[in-house]
């Protein structure tokens, strides 16, 4: 069950909008690495995990990615705000407001829709912490490259807040995947065997 | 509506409400921490508080009655909403 | 039969052989433990409330 709360984890402010660096920053709502896929990859994955501390991790980190995700709309929505259609064809996002005016819509910096391949479940615990904590690594890539591409330091900040948050979640992925590694080994799972906590 | 309380009063909320989160995903890998059980129940101590002073001014947090009861008139249909602040 | 170029096991940062709790073919991560905390403030605006996992990489400018 999810409840909302009506407050962004951390402020988003810009200095000014800037359509151009909305068009990549977009990768981040709906993109391979984006926060989109980051939420539902951990959420999806924790009905498979085998333990309660790692269904909570799951739970959490995939609630958390939610809530990074509304920071990415708060930031697209407050760079496009009060662009005119021209200006969208002047970004080269034209194609943006033809099909979403200001609206917004999960795709990457090229217009590609986010697509259920972004992400995976193997139900086998291993595999699923070893690709969370490689999705946390191209996440926190991803950022270093979008702080390069905006000059804005307002910009910088909120990325930078998020960015900071990827290296975290890869040092929980790890510890669960310690966590986790040991207790297979205790239960003998080598033999794929349903597990009791 | 005064903005910069509102943010003030705002920023006071998340940034506790940030100390809690960070606790709590600790605490799923070292659920038998005690420095951090006691840490993050001070945490929550103080968002309790910075979260009622806040809603008493700018409305409900949360909906589905989780954040309580309601006043006379509805406000969790009130603007601003997060990504308009 | 000239050797590879191996270091010598003070040279490589490695877990020692007789390391029980480690195997090939796995990863870990060395454990996180909570000592320290950045005051709330600090702790939002950098991103996280533990010194320790500030700076483990290059903050992007």
């Amino acid at each position: 069950m999810w409840i909302y709360e009506k407050a962004l984890q951390h402020p988003v402010r810009v200095s000014r909008p800037d359509l151009s660096f909305a068009k990549l920053v977009i990768t981040q709502y709906g993109g391979p690495d984006g926060e989109l896929g980051a939420s539902l990859r951990y959420l999806n994955q924790r009905y498979s995990m085998p333990t309660g501390q790692a269904k909570a991790l799951l739970t959490d980190i995939g609630t958390e990615e939610m809530a990074h995700m509304e920071m990415i709309a708060a930031l697209v929505y407050k760079l496009v705000d009060g662009a005119s259609p021209k200006d969208f064809e002047e970004a080269g996002w034209g194609g943006q407001y033809a099909q979403h005016n200001h609206g917004l819509f999960w795709t990457d910096a090229n217009g590609v829709p986010w697509c259920a391949s972004y992400i995976a479940c193997l139900g086998d615990p291993i595999a699923d912490l070893t690709e969370d904590m490689a999705a946390e690594q191209k996440a926190r890539v991803t950022y270093e490259h979008l702080i390069h591409l905006t000059d804005d330091p307002c910009v910088k900040d909120t990325l930078r807040f998020l960015w900071e948050r990827e290296v975290v979640h890869f040092q929980r992925f790890g510890e669960m995947l310690n966590t986790v590694q040991e207790h297979m080994e205790k239960k003998n799972m080598w033999c794929g065997c349903e597990v009791e906590e | 509506m005064n903005c910069e309380q509102q943010m003030r009063m705002l920023i006071e909320v998340q940034e506790m409400q940030f100390v809690a989160l960070e606790l709590n995903l600790y605490l799923d890998t070292h659920p038998c921490d005690k420095d951090a059980i006691n840490d993050f129940n001070c945490a929550v101590e103080m968002l309790t508080k910075y979260k009622q002073a806040y809603e008493k001014e700018y409305g409900p947090l949360l909906n589905f009655g989780i954040g309580g009861y309601t006043d006379e008139a509805w406000q969790w249909v009130n603007s601003p909403w997060p990504w308009q602040l | 039969m000239k050797k590879g170029p191996y270091k010598t096991k003070k040279q490589m940062c490695m877990p020692d052989d007789d390391c029980p709790d480690m195997k090939l073919a796995h990863s870990y991560v060395l454990w996180q433990h909570y000592d320290n905390a950045f005051r709330p403030q600090e702790a939002l605006m950098k991103g996280t409330l533990f010194p320790e996992l500030y700076g483990v990489y290059t903050l992007p400018k």
